[in-house]
């Protein structure tokens, strides 16, 4: 795999694979490392700083944060990686047809992706909760809504460029069918761009999802996601940073890692001369 | 016998207007880059197509493989009417350019084994290994190219590796578009020998088009000469570049110092192509021809002459 030699010459793409690999490893070891469940009230233990029974301290109601914040990561990258790739796998069919095809296919398709993108986010999102109550079911509602346009517009881009090459005339005068061309010998040629514009998706959807919790839209408590743990954490900044602190960093940890990937990935991508 | 005809086939396109042409009512501006074409190609004969760049020639391929649908007349295979590519793969197309020809993240036993198994489904995954390596010999690449991606390869392997693909179905003519014009000077007699080879040994009908009068020589049995569109002269090679007919032809041979023996009335074409939007009334060349006359203002036909046709009313009517 000439792809994986070029990705690990790259150092921020191995440092952000690093930082990613080091959270599901603490994901994985959590419950084998820490006696601390993550919903498990204790009144007597509440506030407490950190120290080495509760690595990352307690919040108000003694629940242990590190078992909450680590929780909290599986909580909130299962959620943001269904929120990116369900989309972006919708979006990558549409600019992949409406590039190929075009004429009246394409028309149609790119007005539907002009009016899905003029809608504003949050205020899809208020419309939605507003008829359907707050709920985990109805941010994947909004994040499918919406998070396909990117990857329809730049698939369909690069679609546009590769239909006129002379590999994809060959495929025609070869007779092969449309989904063939379209999958086998357009899309990767094509997906780069859009995989390298995944991962800084991941980064903001992570963060559009810990915003959307934070203002009560979004998951409701007493989920240990990241957004909930830091608006929990807001009535008691100044006994207990550390409630605010460690669910903060973990978002940043996250953001920076998928950056930095998102990186590595662009200049591994890149297909040879 | 006729293998593949084309029957005055046009091609338009319609220039892209943008939203102030629309809104200014500026009526769409039309290039007929192939006008009314007729052409015949011979079970097993090499047809030449040659011509200035932007003549035509390439939109002609597209057509005579299915690729770009016909404006107007039509496509006969086999006497058959084509409507897009032929499914039993019998017409195949080499291209130009071998850098863009070949997708990139495939590799080239890849390539070939995805055209056998589209044509013989019922091959084996051992069998089409097989029939891998020794299309790939024809072709004369070593048997390890199978495990290469193109850009690993050097110009000349790729357009053997195009041609190596083009032959997977089997196909009875293949259409190569200046097979030759983006390779290097050393490389290109091989692959032209190659053509040759495929030629003879596998009785294939070849539709050769290049702007290279030395390469067309060379190879073809007969040879179709373009200009704006038009085919201007059609005879057999030898004749063609003995005593061609059209001042065109002669000025193309003329521009070859090496082809340019008898040095009799050198034509000189001075001047550019006319505007392809903009052409004059009657004879297209005329406007570059040194032999102008006042009856070179009228539209010329193709007319046959001397075993040929040409579209010159200078030309002798019959001598043999
Ligand atoms: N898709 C297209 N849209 C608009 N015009 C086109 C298109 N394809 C070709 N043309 C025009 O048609 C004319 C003939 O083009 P064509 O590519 O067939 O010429 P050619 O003889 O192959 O030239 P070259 O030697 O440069 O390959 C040119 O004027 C070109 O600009
Ligand atoms: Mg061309």
């Amino acid at each position: 795999m000439i792809f994986l030699g070029k990705f690990c010459r790259n150092l921020s793409g191995l440092a952000g694979l690093a930082m990613l690999l080091a959270l599901l490893l603490a994901v994985l070891l959590t419950p084998i490392l820490s006696a601390h469940d993550p919903y498990q009230l204790d009144f007597a233990a509440a506030l407490q700083p950190p120290s080495g029974t509760h690595w990352f301290g307690t919040d108000n109601f003694g629940r242990d944060i590190f078992t909450r914040v680590i929780a909290g990561a599986v909580f909130d990258l299962r959620l943001a990686l269904i929120c990116v790739f369900g989309p972006a796998a919708i979006g990558v069919v549409i600019g992949l047809v409406a590039g190929y095809f075009g004429g009246v296919v394409d028309s149609v398709l790119m007005r539907l992706t002009d009016i899905a993108w003029a809608f504003p986010f949050y205020v899809l999102v208020l419309a939605i909760v507003g008829v359907l109550g707050p709920s985990e079911t109805n941010l994947y509602i909004a994040f499918f809504l919406v998070n396909w346009i990117g990857y329809a517009r730049i698939v369909r881009g690069e679609t546009l460029v590769a239909a006129q090459l002379e590999y994809v005339e060959a495929a025609r005068v070869l007779r092969y069918g449309s989904p063939r061309i379209l999958f086998r010998h357009i899309m990767p040629n094509t997906i780069t761009p859009a995989l390298v514009y995944s991962m800084s998706d991941v980064v903001l959807t992570v963060q559009a999802i810990a915003a959307l919790s934070f203002f009560g839209l979004g998951v409701q408590p007493p989920a240990p996601e990241w957004g909930l743990l830091i608006v929990e954490s807001i009535d008691y900044m100044r006994e207990a940073p550390w409630m605010t602190l460690f669910p903060g960093l973990a978002l940043a940890w996250v953001g920076i890692g998928f950056s930095l990937v998102g990186e590595g990935l662009s200049s591994a991508l890149k297909p040879e001369g | 016998m006729t293998m593949l005809e084309a029957k005055s086939v046009s091609r338009s396109f319609v220039t892209r207007r943008g939203m102030l042409d629309i809104l200014m009512r500026r009526p769409p501006v039309v290039l007929k880059a192939v006008r009314g074409v007729d052409l015949a190609v011979e079970r097993g004969e090499t047809l030449g197509i040659v011509g200035e760049s932007g003549c035509g020639k390439s939109t002609l391929a597209r057509m005579l493989v299915g690729l770009h649908p016909c404006t107007e007349g039509q496509v006969l295979l086999d006497g058959m009417p084509m409507s897009g590519p032929d499914p039993d793969g019998r017409i195949q197309m080499v291209f130009q350019d071998p850098y863009s020809s070949l997708n990139p993240r495939m590799t080239i036993g890849a390539l070939l084994s995805e055209a056998i198994a589209h044509y013989r489904p019922e091959v084996t995954r051992k069998e089409r290994l097989d029939e891998v390596a020794s299309i790939l010999q024809k072709v004369g690449l070593p048997g390890e190219v199978a495990r290469k991606y193109p850009h690993a390869l050097s110009g000349g392997q790729r357009q053997r590796a195009s041609i190596a693909r083009a032959l997977c179905p089997k196909p009875e003519i293949l259409v190569a578009d200046e097979p030759v014009s983006a390779l290097d000077a050393s490389v290109q007699a091989n692959i032209i020998n190659l053509f040759e080879q495929l030629k003879h040994d596998e009785g294939i009908t070849v539709v050769f088009i290049s702007h290279d009068m030395q390469v067309i020589a060379h190879l073809c049995d007969r040879v179709a000469v373009m200009y704006l569109g038009e085919v201007v002269e059609l005879q057999s090679a030898k004749p063609l570049f003995d005593a061609p007919l059209h001042p065109y032809t002669r000025g193309l041979i003329a521009a070859v110092p090496q082809m340019d023996r008898t040095r009799r009335e050198r034509i000189a074409m001075d001047g550019e192509m006319p505007d392809p939007f903009d052409l004059p009334e009657g004879c297209r060349f005329a406007g570059r021809c040194p032999l102008t006359e006042d009856r070179c203002a009228q539209p010329q036909a193709l007319r046959p002459v001397a075993g040929g046709l040409v579209r010159c009313w200078k030309a002798p009517v019959t001598q043999s």
